[in-house]
């Protein structure tokens, strides 16, 4: 993933921040999620980037705010 | 000067291998009497808020044997990340070894290293040995 990061011009500190954001969904989607997947892609466009999506099939989060 | 105790970690820790280590070192202080842990985590380009936990609570568990925890070798990119992340590194002192300081930490002890800032964060954890994962600098 670090390597897909760099190969499209991002930064170190861009590249560390997305891996360690990484880390931290793959965490949540294994232990509040029950396992999932998790799709990495390459944007390209008027903006290039990279797009990490990381789905799961848990109970979600409560909406507390909700009476 | 007490012993400190010295960690590299040079991988990717799980979770069983993260709850070893913070166990091991708990047990070594306790048993060595070691004033300290210092943890070098320069190997690491990223440390997440699963190791920042792991270092928070082995800062914690040293402090209850009366020792302090030091991690040395944080990457500028690791740092600024835990920053935004707002993760503190509760009880976690930081230090960086000065250039051209090419002393053992037992030697070295708390008067070379400097220290910035307290208490607010992919390799292979080496078994056995002297270079296992406490090595005691006698003083």
């Amino acid at each position: 993933m670090r390597g897909v990061a760099a190969g499209l011009g991002f930064s170190l500190i861009d590249q560390t921040k997305i891996v360690t954001a990484a880390s931290e969904l793959a965490r949540n989607t294994l232990e509040h999620g029950g396992g999932g997947t998790c799709r990495l892609e390459a944007v390209a466009g008027s903006r290039k980037g990279i797009r990490l999506t990381f789905e799961d099939q848990g109970p979600g989060i409560p909406d507390l705010s909700s009476p | 000067m007490g012993d400190f105790l010295l960690v590299t970690i040079q991988v990717d820790m799980h979770d069983r291998l993260a709850m070893t280590l913070q166990d091991d070192l708990t047990n070594l202080i306790s048993r060595t009497g070691s004033r300290g842990v210092l943890i070098d985590i320069s190997s690491l380009d990223m440390v997440d808020s699963f190791i920042g936990r792991m270092l928070a609570n082995i800062a914690q568990m040293s402090r209850v044997l009366d020792a302090r925890t030091v991690v040395t070798g944080m990457r500028p990119a690791v740092a600024i990340t835990l920053v935004e992340l707002g993760m503190s590194l509760a009880g976690v002192h930081r230090a960086d070894r000065r250039a051209g300081d090419g002393a053992a930490p037992g030697r070295a002890g708390a008067a070379e290293y400097h220290e910035r800032g307290g208490g607010r964060g992919r390799g292979r954890r080496r078994r056995g040995g002297s270079r296992g994962r406490g090595r005691r600098r006698c003083r």
